[in-house]
């Protein structure tokens, strides 16, 4: 099963802050409303869920930060990430967004590694 | 007492008349005699929909080229005396409004004024900069602050002016026509507000999308001035204005942003203001700050500064270390990220050029060159990120 989130569609053409509390539309309430549900979901029936990037105004890191760093803060695994959780962006102008995304989960997962030892 | 007769009390009172007129008298020759000497000059106001003609006492002239790039010393001098001017003003006048309890839009005397006819060229920068104190002034009285001798304005200069949204600040007479922005160059009315919201900054971009021809509206995306205007607004709401922190005037903690494209030269610029405690002192509120410390003592020591590196006198090189840690370092925290994804909007534009300006530090990053800092004699009240993108 795979299920498609397009940040433009499904949330806000203008992804906002880190936290609620800084202002609307912000990656917390991205992750927490939309993302982690899905993801549950998908992960419970061995589905993927496709987060696509494109057709927002852009992004500020701390979004896309909270957003995909989030989910591992939130106890997803580096594996369970890399198997369920596509991030896409077609157009040139936000594929950058998307290896940054990647790099985000990574350098969450090394934070909470270290943590651990 | 003794009882005046009709005719003593009719000589009284028509004496008492003729004083009070000589007393008059003297008081406008007086006046007439002052109005084009150094000391008083008559000039027009507008206010409450009227030219009023009063005298002033004195006009302070404005640099002629308006603008932190081209005249960033003068500009920065002016600003810097003309902030605790006018947020003093501001403050005066509310205490004795509530002392004398005057209409609020009555015309003050006037003392002093800001002679706006002086300029010659108005960069959207240094416009926006001065739009948020005229609004901090408004915010603090209630009211807009009078136009003086607004026909004498330098017309690129009004234009400028209003399109940037400053007859929402100041008493300006309304304009018959509009058709004014017939120029290749095109400033976009600024946006303002507190709170962290992508809204703003995405309106910002689009509308200057739609200035753009179809082939060049592809280079701003590829840039994507929004992920820094968003970073501008989210350390303005973050960091700008601790609550601890002692502000000598009522404070208006908000951003200002702005956009301006010339379609002669395919140049667009963008820019962000916040008139919070500035980069260089809010660094040590860093989670780096043990690092960006050890890093800035050992500058120090190298370049053998007399002060240490948090001291105003270093902020050119505050600013760029902090930038440098930002650029260098994964795993950053929020204030980090954001400074990196400032340097990115510029990074992915044809030619482009970020400028942070914060209390008396400068700091620039060109396509094809070594980063640039400075540290300027007079501080700028606040934060002043800008883009010049080149499509």
């Amino acid at each position: 099963m795979e299920t498609e989130i397009a940040v433009a569609r499904d949330f806000t053409r203008y992804p906002g802050p880190r936290y609620r509390n800084s202002g609307p539309y912000s990656g917390e309430q991205f992750r927490d409303e939309v993302l982690v549900p899905k993801l549950r979901e998908a992960i419970s029936v061995a589905g993927r869920v496709i987060v696509d990037l494109d057709d927002v105004a852009g992004y500020g890191s701390s979004f896309l930060e909270e957003t995909f760093g989030g989910l591992v803060r939130l106890g997803f695994s580096k594996e369970e990430l890399d198997e369920h959780l596509i991030i896409v962006a077609r157009s040139p102008q936000f594929r950058h967004h998307a290896v940054r995304a990647r790099e985000y989960i990574e350098e969450a997962a090394g934070r909470s590694l270290a943590l651990a030892h | 007492m003794r009882k005046l007769t009709y005719k003593q009390r009719r000589y009284l009172a028509a004496h008492a008349s003729r004083l009070h007129l000589r007393a008059l008298d003297w008081k406008r020759w007086r006046r007439l005699k002052n109005v084009g000497s150094a000391r008083e000059r008559e000039v027009s106001v507008y206010s409450d929909g009227d030219h009023l003609k009063v005298t002033a006492k004195r006009a302070i002239p404005m640099p002629e080229a308006f603008c932190l790039d081209t005249n960033t010393a003068e500009t920065l001098k002016f600003l810097d005396s003309a902030w605790d001017d006018v947020l003093e003003t501001a403050t005066k006048a509310v205490e004795k409004r509530k002392l004398s309890a005057k209409r609020k839009s009555e015309l003050p005397r006037i003392n002093r004024y800001y002679d706006l006819a002086t300029i010659k060229y108005f960069s959207p920068s240094a416009a926006l900069v001065l739009a948020s104190l005229f609004q901090r002034s408004k915010h603090i009285t209630g009211y807009k602050l009078y136009t003086v001798n607004e026909r004498r304005w330098n017309a690129d200069v009004a234009f400028v002016l209003r399109a940037l949204g400053f007859h929402e600040l100041l008493e300006m007479r309304p304009l018959r026509d509009w058709s004014i922005d017939s120029s290749s160059f095109k400033v976009l009315k600024f946006q303002t507000g507190q709170e962290a919201a992508g809204e703003h900054p995405g309106r910002l971009q689009e509308a200057l999308l739609e200035l753009l021809p179809p082939s060049q509206q592809e280079s701003l995306l590829a840039a994507q001035p929004y992920g820094g205007m968003l970073e501008a607004i989210l350390n303005s709401h973050s960091w700008a204005y601790p609550e601890n922190h002692y502000w000598e005037h009522k404070v208006l903690p908000n951003w200002w942003i702005t956009g301006a494209i010339d379609t002669d030269t395919n140049e667009v610029t963008v820019c962000a203001f916040d008139q919070g405690i500035s980069i260089p002192v809010s660094l040590p509120r860093w989670t780096h700050w043990s690092d960006f410390e050890y890093r800035g003592r050992k500058i120090a020591e190298k370049l053998k500064l007399s002060k240490p590196i948090d001291h105003y006198s270093n902020d050119g090189l505050a600013i760029r270390l902090a930038m440098k840690i930002a650029r260098s370092r994964t795993g950053l925290p929020q204030h980090g990220k954001g400074l990196r994804t400032m340097v990115e909007v510029a990074e992915r534009a044809k030619h482009g050029r970020l400028r942070i300006l914060s209390r008396n530090g400068e700091y620039v990053w060109e396509t094809g060159k070594k980063p640039r800092s400075y540290t300027h004699s007079h501080p700028l009240r606040g934060t002043l990120v800008e883009w010049q993108l080149q499509l």
